[in-house]
């Protein structure tokens, strides 16, 4: 069966038709199985047992997040435009950091990235399902899938499982025919699009930075420099946050991964800039 | 979240040789959001005695103002300056009074006694004193804390080994405890005089 191509069906017409329908066919609606708890347990109530703030450490899921992420034109015709999504790297569980160096941005496909903030295990497995709907939608069309579709299949699947206790709030960012698009999608079954996005623990941080320095056109570097600082003033005040932010710009050629910098750093360099003394002298 | 985390905070004390390090965190919290870089956990209480207050905040503060209180009434009463040992039974006893309803705050006590002996020693809520001869650690942190000293205390540290291993203690709780952070102070207390070190930390 595998490896076979139309070729082989080439002498036969009735074959050939029979192997378009089973070589074609639209693939099925991801519908998983996933074990079921015993009859008369709610799986919300089940969780909330086990899995909550009175459980330990470990076994608490992970979470705490800021995502960001915004749409820009080129204010000279040097730049390119584009989108921005910049993220931090922390995964906490309570109070305890589970992790510095989380990668919260997810490939999509080519042009297309999705964040990760909510539950760390629900962000990542629903991606990957709709990262492969995407490839094989672009195997069977020929041409690569809108982040609108995406994200509404993103959307679709999660409200498949409202009220379960899923836990994601991802947004779906990339290039496509129509030009570049934010997508906000989340576990209660919402998706809007979005110029300017933040989801998250640390998203009213980084809205207050983003609100207040945003501009629709802008150069590449000034956008990026945004991004950047809109993480690390989040980091600074969120303690759900933190570690690297990372950086990843969809232009309407290319996406471009930057490398991560450390936000300590970051602030560190922002308060020399201010010239601000941020000794800590104690007295008596 | 519990109302012991709701601000944020740790505080350690090490002993040494005739001198006993204690340090604390800088971070001020409303659970995950930071409100203050500037607080410092560790308090004088004497030349050679200090306390640190870890938990809710607003208990710390009314249980320092209670412990100066008894404190500098004792002192007035027996004319000499209190020793740590002394200090310590009497927060204990301050914090058992409120048995059935106990302050938020977990008290830790550091100094150096009349003939410079070090001592140290932390208790819970209600006052159970624990007095180990190594290390004690109160707060966010403090299950952090306790995994890192068992690593660096060593037996009778002179003042700047056991400020180095004080200050690399903490400094690795912090990379660890999301409620506590944003920098360190470090008080080195020795026979006499007190050095006191602020340390610049991860600000995330």
């Amino acid at each position: 069966m595998w490896g076979e191509t139309f070729d082989d069906f080439e002498n036969d017409e009735g074959e050939m038709a029979m192997a378009k329908q089973n070589l074609i066919a639209e693939p099925a609606r991801a519908d998983f199985t996933f074990a079921k708890l015993p009859l008369g347990i709610q799986p919300v109530d089940f969780m909330k047992t086990h899995f909550a703030e009175t459980a330990g450490k470990s076994m608490q899921f992970r979470k705490g997040t800021t995502t960001l992420a915004f749409v820009y034109e080129p204010a000279t015709p040097a730049d390119k435009g584009g989108i921005i999504v910049a993220v931090d790297s922390r995964a906490s569980s309570g109070e305890y950091i589970s992790s510095k160096s989380v990668m919260k941005i997810l490939d999509i496909g080519d042009r297309m990235v999705a964040t990760m903030a909510g539950g760390a295990a629900d962000c990542q497995f629903w991606t990957r399902i709709v990262a492969k709907y995407c490839t094989l939608y672009e195997l069977r069309e020929k041409t690569s899938i809108t982040v609108s579709a995406a994200s509404k299949y993103f959307a679709n699947t999660l409200y498949g499982y409202r009220g379960q206790g899923l836990s994601v709030g991802s947004m779906v960012a990339g290039y496509d025919k129509k030009g570049p698009q934010i997508f906000k999608v989340d576990s209660e079954g919402d998706r809007c699009q979005l110029k300017v996005c933040s989801v998250g623990s640390g998203s009213l941080n980084a809205y207050g930075i983003l609100d207040n320095h945003y501009k629709p056109k802008m150069t590449d570097d000034e956008a990026r420099k945004l991004g950047l600082r809109a993480i690390m003033h989040a980091t600074y005040r969120d303690s759900g946050s933190g570690g690297v932010c990372n950086l990843c710009h969809i232009t309407p050629t290319e996406k471009i991964r930057l490398p991560p910098m450390d936000v300590s750093k970051l602030w560190y360099e922002f308060a020399d800039e201010l010239g601000r003394d941020i000794t800590y002298n104690p007295v008596e | 979240m519990s109302i012991m985390s709701y601000t944020g905070g740790t505080v350690v004390a090490m002993a040494g040789d005739e001198c006993v390090c204690i340090a604390s965190d800088l971070r001020i919290g409303e659970q995950m959001t930071t409100i203050a870089t500037d607080q410092k956990k560790v308090h004088k209480v004497t030349d050679k005695v200090y306390v640190g207050l870890a938990g809710f905040q607003s208990d710390a503060r009314t249980v320092l103002e209670k412990i100066m209180f008894r404190k500098n009434l004792y002192e007035l009463r027996e004319n000499r300056n209190i020793k740590p040992q002394v200090l310590s039974e009497m927060i204990s006893n301050l914090a058992y009074q409120h048995r059935f309803g106990s302050y938020f705050t977990e008290p830790l006590v550091a100094g150096l006694d009349d003939t410079n002996k070090p001592y140290i020693c932390c208790m819970d809520t209600i006052g159970c004193v624990s007095a180990p001869r190594d290390f004690v650690a109160v707060g966010t942190g403090q299950e952090y804390l306790l995994g890192v000293c068992e690593n660096f205390w060593r037996e009778n540290m002179k003042p700047d080994e056991l400020f180095e291993a004080t200050a690399q203690s903490i400094l690795s709780c912090l990379e660890r405890d999301a409620a506590s952070g944003w920098g360190a102070v470090v008080y080195t207390i020795t026979k006499d005089k007190v050095n006191v070190s602020t340390i610049k930390a991860r600000m995330d």
